[in-house]
């Protein structure tokens, strides 16, 4: 490829200014005009001026994440499975209805759609009106939603998403995509020092966007993916972490069961170089799990997420504990997710069974999650960066699970362990809390 | 004078050439590859014959390269001395069917693990022998596989072959795989460009598996008629109303991916192989298609006049289907009980 045409790490940018003191929804509302129309504008004026917080919060988010979704979408929804690691995604599924709210934040922060501040903002809004969902009546009476509370949302919205017209994070990475699967990297070529020396997140993206294409593209393209995939999978190896490792071995398989020879022949080329079989998978069973995973992820960020979790989480733990590793990731995610809880609590009846699967987890499988899972595992992260409840429920998991002497590869996840060891220390949430936010920020640096 | 005779050293001696190019070097694992290509000439148990797929590799992790997302079924473990190729048969070769295969990997000096690996994951998928070759010979294995009465076929993984034939015939290559391929190639020839490049292995791969199970059968290949009607040559045999659609259920079942259209895919695959031990002449489309079956030919006035007198009635037929070639045919077919093929295409 030429230099004009080289990679680059795409950025995510504030295209909405609102000023930071601005509180009258009145000047916040009409900045949403570029996506919504002027009933809707009107019916959250309204929805404002009626003082009724909790229905105004929940339309603007609905309207929020379809726009989002919908962006999304225009990626390819097979690519869109991969990056969400849901092998039941494909390019007839629809955007609205299987891309969970929690999902579109994640793959819009890996994708420069959003700011790491935004996406963050963006989940408290998921949460907070996932909450109010699921109040009973008198709860609802009881603590009403706030207007300020209700505004915050409404800015987060609006600067994210609701404000712009056109996303112009996915335009690059659109750009970017193309530039995959049109030209084929040379092992000298400079973008190829920039991918190795670029954040884990671009790697871990640039890794999908080739194995989707690998999965899905014909022709000229598939050649160009395959010889990018050819060069570039052997220049990051050494830098892969495990997810990432059996998602290689993972596609191998795939594209083999599925008669798509040529794709195998590239895939099995790239392998060989880093000696990698060690991540191709005995068995195709992993989609199970990670089917069943995303459920519990989908059920665990929506409304009534107490109540509906049980159910999904019933059906991960009832797979058992030989967990295929391409879905080992996914899988402990959705369990600690449920296990962990969130800022208001956790769902009593699916905690027995994510106890359970827990429980019989071997200490192999413990030190995997630590040392190859937890560095690039953002909902896990996020809720120990941001919540009090389900870091005390971590440190019990912690104190439970992991031998005293066990030591990770990785010092920033020592650092997060030994912290959480420091239970007697009255400034332990908050040092955990720390550790976990360094954590999830490295991931998007370049160190 | 009394003198005795074995194949065992000649065939050693033609063997380690290939065996050494194929990145072996172990002389036990020699001995059993040759053991292996004696014994699978004509394998036999109960006196049912069988043509298992043996894949020899140097390392058990080199069958995740092969079969990736497959299941592997451990049988044991052999010392690699004479009684090992026996030993593997014997356990794994009436299990090694419908895409099951037997493996054979080196785990220490004079020890191989053996037992048996999905081969082939789904009907459609690419299989191991294909996913083998490996354009620099990086991950070394050998398939050793039964090619016709007494003839074995070894494929390493640069794609180079070995063939052993132990009758008295001059050594030629085993014309089995040629001629199945050209027959598949004129049964395809008139699909699009994108429906055959996928399809053509498919079929070929499908033919190769149930011809060499068959009693013997003549095949044909015949451009569809437009009308359906079945042409009044083949009147004495079963035209099918509607044609036994294999392109379209092979499309559908890697199009859509779920089990019903695989099933779908492997009944009509159940059909084929029943059409094929029938008597009498199965009749494909150039389309992917199967049209007839049962179907007699009857030879006019000048075909029985220039009809050769020798061979048995498959043999004729075939001569009268060559005979019609460019007319009628496009390509002719011919399996003998004996595993010997003959084909003859249209301009080949």
């Amino acid at each position: 490829m030429s230099n004009d045409s080289a990679i680059t790490v795409w950025n995510a940018t504030d295209a909405v200014a609102i000023p930071p003191g601005e509180s009258a929804p009145e000047k916040i509302v009409p900045l949403a005009g570029a996506t919504l129309s002027k009933r809707d504008l009107k019916s959250i004026e309204a929805g404002f001026k009626s003082e009724s917080y909790e229905m105004v919060s929940t339309f603007v988010w609905i309207k929020a994440a379809a726009a989002l979704k919908s962006q999304v979408a225009t990626l390819g929804m097979e690519f869109v499975g991969e990056m969400l690691k849901r092998p039941d995604l494909d390019e007839d599924s629809d955007p609205s209805t299987s891309i969970a709210d929690h999902e579109v934040i994640m793959l819009a922060e890996d994708l420069g759609m959003v700011t790491e501040t935004q996406g963050l903002k963006l989940k408290h809004a998921l949460e907070l009106v996932s909450h109010y969902a699921q109040l009973d009546q008198q709860a609802a009476e009881l603590d009403p939603m706030q207007k300020e509370d209700a505004v915050a949302l409404l800015k987060t919205c609006v600067t994210a998403i609701l404000g712009q017209p056109r996303l112009n994070g996915a335009m690059q990475f659109a750009d970017f995509r193309k530039r995959l699967g049109t030209g084929t990297l040379k092992t000298d070529d400079p973008s190829i020092e920039l991918v190795r020396s670029s954040p884990y997140f671009f790697v871990r993206t640039t890794l999908s966007v080739l194995l989707s294409m690998v999965k899905t593209a014909k022709g000229a393209e598939l050649e160009h993916a395959l010889g990018n995939t050819m060069v570039i999978v052997p220049c990051v190896w050494p830098r892969l972490r495990g997810p990432e490792r059996w998602q290689v071995g993972q596609a191998y398989a795939e594209v083999s069961a599925d008669g798509n020879r040529f794709a195998s022949a590239g895939l099995k080329k790239a392998l060989l170089d880093v000696h990698g079989f060690d991540y191709v998978p005995e068995s195709l069973r992993s989609n199970t799990f990670t089917e069943a995973a995303a459920r519990v992820l989908s059920a665990h960020f929506a409304g009534n997420n107490f109540y509906n979790e049980a159910a999904p989480m019933a059906v991960l733990a009832k797979l058992g504990t030989a967990i295929p590793m391409p879905a080992f990731a996914k899988c402990m995610e959705a369990t600690l997710a449920v296990w962990l809880g969130n800022h208001w609590g956790h769902s009593f009846s699916a905690e027995q069974d994510a106890k359970v699967l827990l429980d019989l987890l071997r200490p192999v499988q413990w030190e995997y999650y630590l040392n190859e899972c937890l560095p690039g595992d953002g909902t896990i992260l996020a809720k120990l960066a941001c919540d009090d409840k389900p870091v005390q429920r971590w440190c019990a998991l912690i104190e439970k699970h992991i031998e005293p002497g066990f030591r990770a590869k990785d010092k920033a996840v020592q650092d997060l362990v030994d912290a959480t060891r420091g239970q007697a220390n009255p400034g332990m949430v908050k040092a955990v809390q720390r550790r976990a936010q360094l954590l999830g920020e490295r991931a998007r640096s370049c160190t | 004078m009394n003198k005795v005779f074995s194949v065992r050293n000649p065939l050693q001696g033609e063997l380690v050439e290939f065996v050494r190019s194929s990145g072996f070097s172990c002389p036990h694992m020699d001995i059993l590859i040759r053991d292996l290509v004696c014994l699978l000439g004509n394998y036999r148990e109960e006196d049912v014959p069988l043509f298992p797929e043996v894949f020899v590799m140097l390392s058990v992790l080199d069958l995740k390269g092969l079969a990736p997302g497959t299941e592997r079924l451990r049988i044991g473990a052999a010392s690699l001395d004479d009684r090992a190729a026996t030993t593997i048969l014997k356990n794994c070769a009436t299990l090694a069917v419908r895409g099951w295969a037997i493996y054979v990997a080196k785990v220490s000096e004079k020890t191989a693990e053996f037992g048996l690996f999905r081969a082939l994951r789904y009907t459609f998928a690419a299989h191991a022998a294909e996913l083998m070759v490996q354009g620099d010979g990086t991950n070394p294995a050998i398939l050793i596989r039964n090619r016709g009465y007494m003839v074995v076929a070894l494929r390493n993984a640069r794609a180079e072959e070995f063939t052993a034939a132990f009758t008295s015939a001059p050594a030629t290559e085993s014309p089995f795989s040629r001629h199945v391929t050209m027959l598949t190639q004129a049964a395809c020839s008139s699909m699009a460009d994108s429906a055959c490049e996928p399809f053509l292995p498919y079929m070929q791969r499908l033919l190769l598996d149930q011809l060499q199970r068959c009693h013997g059968t003549l095949l044909a290949v015949y451009a569809p008629p437009t009308d359906g009607a079945c042409p009044v040559q083949f009147s004495d045999g079963v035209w099918l109303s509607a044609p036994l659609d294999l392109a379209t259920a092979y499309a559908t079942a890697t199009n859509t991916k779920n089990a019903d259209s695989l099933a779908a895919l492997q009944a009509n695959e159940a059909l084929l192989a029943g059409m094929l031990n029938s008597d009498g002449v199965v009749v494909f489309g150039t389309n992917g298609t199967v049209l007839g079956y049962r179907i007699f030919l009857k030879p006019d006035a000048q075909e029985k006049e220039a009809a050769s007198h020798k061979g048995g009635g498959r043999r004729r037929t075939f001569e009268l289907m060559r005979g019609r070639l460019g007319t009628e045919f496009k390509a002719a077919f011919c399996c003998s009980q004996d595993g010997e093929t003959e084909c003859a295409r249209l301009g080949s």
